[in-house]
């Protein structure tokens, strides 16, 4: 992992020695100004996120497979990423058109108000979603979740109806996923969140691996399940919501990290899969935004697109050799 | 219904349960009065849908009755916390189990989680407890097995690992024989009455399975159809005619002389059957199997049956319209019934 960082600190569209990074990065005088201020305000925090959010997604993804024993749940399964896609249709399609120009060229303030809609909008449904968790079984949760995904899906493509196509480009753009619009002020939101998330993770180790046996079972060997479910949903969806509030809807790697953290450490026990998770995440995540990059190209492919291009050859491919998906999901 | 030397551990009254919805209560069982002690082992029965499974989860905690008191140890269900429950109840479901990599001792080690802390590290003496719930049921084989490569006998065997060792005076069982094969659940039947005795742990288990529950209940807790529950020894139940009401239905008798239940029909032919032994036990058999009633009577037999045996064989003769017959063996008798089954009742007529 370290040896992807530091590619992905050197290469860009400015390819520069691991020795320059160094130096950047420990303020020796011998490195140009343009150099240092490319290290550390570009490159240092984009590879803090990309890590960040992969260690965020994966997780989530971890709690969500597990919550709703069911391989194929996602961070998103709850409808946070929606929600959050909602909030930013709104800002670039109807109110920047509408005379507020403020993110005219995805300028900083820009950037600042789609991460404010984002994070509304992810809220909003998390709030929504959780307020229901304590009243109805997990299942039937799930269903709300996919359908109020749905619901608001269908809101956006109606806004997208209405919309100017410049509009719908930067709208398109956002949904491709993007790890390069964090500053280091953005960092001391986004950096937090993802720690809190993930600290309410690691203390909800132990009903983690009692929810295995379903929420029955759970409670029978002393699980506060519903608790544990608010607060594992809470978390989950705190982690899912940042990052797609900060860089996007980025889809693949929180189903995929898991699969692969069981394939690798051949465990169920959430004490060692949470951990592994977030060192897999991250490595993907690191992984797929330095393809997305493209050493050496002046411009950066989806991100989303290069997650899954990446994970799903992973996953057929662990799936092959562990013969059947059910072993693969504990 | 209890011993002296028992401890109670549940006790409920005036508990009714089903399920509720806004507008309207459907009530499935009302008024219950009872309790549990350690080391006893009960059976419920009772037909489908009359409630046995309700009744189990309410126990369990895991659905709220309607009306009543549920209190454990001596205290109330409500100012339990679970994981307090969890050291007082364990169960034995036929959910679904978690698949894939989970192994059969991390499985039976959940059940050590009311002891462990927030991180649920095991300690010596975890380790230890959960090696002698494998062991009672003998299990340890098991130990390293995938859960989704065990047959359903060793899952339901490490189930009752796990419940095992969650070291709790009563344990709950729904259904756990539904899976099994004939053998499977006489071994099984057997091993929880002996777990419960040996280790004095109270079990309340629910079953279809009737004759075995009759073999092994201490107590048998029957559900009538009209929604009330009967509790007794299975011999009392089996005399007084309790256990006929709760099953008999119209085309199902209780022959209380074999305990069990016979389909019954109304015989239209008789035929006599001589011989002694299993031979005689199993050819009964095939006859009731056809719908042959046996009679003593020789004025009323269509066909009367001798059985010769020697040493090892044995041999059939059958008598009719002063022709006799001889088999070797009861599928050969089988055949010659069935094929002449119509000509038989035609002369009958």
């Amino acid at each position: 992992m370290c040896g992807i960082a530091l590619a992905s600190a050197c290469l860009g569209s400015e390819p520069l020695s691991p020795r320059t990074i160094f130096q950047a990065i420990s303020g020796s005088p011998e490195v140009d100004w343009i150099v240092q201020q490319i290290v550390i305000d570009f490159r240092l925090p984009r590879i803090l996120t990309s890590l960040l959010a992969g260690a965020a997604l994966a997780t989530a993804g971890l709690m969500m497979q597990t919550i709703f024993r069911n391989p194929l749940a996602d961070p998103f399964v709850l409808g946070v990423n929606s929600g959050a896609s909602f909030g930013v249709a709104l800002v670039i399609l109807i109110l920047a058109p509408a005379g507020i120009s403020l993110t005219e060229n995805l300028n900083a303030s820009g950037q600042t108000l789609i991460v404010i809609a984002s994070t509304i909008g992810a809220a909003f449904t998390l709030v929504l979603v959780l307020s229901l968790s304590r009243r109805i079984d997990v299942m039937s949760l799930l269903i709300v979740g996919l359908m109020i995904s749905y619901a608001i899906g269908a809101m956006v493509s109606i806004l997208m109806f209405f919309s100017m196509a410049e509009r719908l480009q930067s709208f398109v753009s956002w949904s491709f996923g993007d790890y390069g619009n964090i500053s280091w002020s953005h960092m001391a939101v986004f950096a937090p969140s993802i720690c809190i998330g993930l600290s309410i993770t690691l203390l909800f180790m132990k009903p983690l691996d009692a929810l295995l046996l379903g929420e029955h079972y759970a409670e029978s060997i002393g699980t506060h399940t519903k608790r544990a479910r608010f607060f594992i949903l809470l978390s989950a969806s705190l982690l899912a919501g940042t990052v797609t509030g900060f860089c996007g809807p980025i889809g693949f790697l929180g189903i995929a990290a898991p699969h692969l953290s069981r394939y690798f450490f051949q465990t169920s026990s959430h004490r060692i899969l949470i951990p592994a998770s977030i060192l897999v995440g991250a490595t993907l995540s690191l992984s797929a935004d330095l393809v997305a990059r493209g050493p050496g190209m002046d411009f950066s492919l989806p991100l989303n697109a290069i997650t899954a291009l990446i994970g799903a050859p992973i996953i057929i491919g662990a799936l092959i050799k562990q013969r059947h998906m059910k072993r693969l999901f504990g | 219904m209890s011993f002296s030397h028992q401890r109670q551990t549940l006790c409920v009254s005036d508990l009714s349960l089903g399920y509720q919805t806004k507008d309207r209560e459907h009530l499935l069982l009302s008024d219950l009065n009872f309790s549990v002690g350690t080391g006893d082992f009960i059976c419920l029965l009772g037909s489908n849908g009359t409630g046995k499974s309700t009744l189990i989860r309410t126990l369990a905690g895991i659905q709220a009755p309607i009306a009543g008191t549920l209190e454990l140890a001596g205290k109330p269900f409500s100012r339990i916390s679970p994981r307090e429950r969890a050291r007082l109840v364990s169960i034995v479901f036929t959910d679904n189990l978690p698949i894939g990599m989970m192994d059969g001792y991390t499985f039976a080690s959940l059940g050590r989680h009311p002891y462990s802390g927030w991180m649920g590290r095991l300690s010596e003496e975890d380790h230890a407890c959960i090696d002698r719930a494998l062991e009672s049921v003998s299990a340890q084989m098991l130990k390293t097995r995938l859960l989704s490569e065990m047959s359903d006998g060793e899952r339901q065997k490490i189930s009752i690992a796990r419940a095992l060792a969650q070291e709790a005076q009563l344990m709950l069982l729904d259904e756990p024989t539904a899976f099994l094969d004939l053998p499977r659940r006489v071994e099984l039947m057997r091993l929880m009455r002996n777990l419960c005795h040996r280790k004095k742990i109270g079990m309340l288990l629910s079953t279809h399975d009737l004759d075995l529950a009759l073999r092994y209940a201490d107590h048998l807790w029957l559900i009538t159809p009209e929604g009330e529950l009967i509790q007794g020894l299975p011999e009392e139940l089996a005399l007084n005619g309790k256990l006929e009401h709760a099953f008999a239905s119209e085309n199902l008798d209780w022959d209380t002389n074999s305990g069990s239940f016979h389909t019954h029909r109304n015989h239209s032919l008789f035929v006599t059957l001589e011989g002694e032994g299993p031979v005689a036990l199993w050819t009964r058999r095939a006859f009731e199997r056809l719908g042959l009633g046996i009679t003593r009577n020789p004025a009323r037999a269509t066909f009367s049956t001798t059985i010769e045996q020697t040493d090892n064989t044995a041999k059939w003769k059958i008598r009719h319209n002063d022709e006799t017959y001889h088999f070797d063996s009861i599928n050969q008798l089988i055949v010659w019934i069935r094929s002449h089954e119509s000509k038989i009742r035609y002369n009958e007529a």
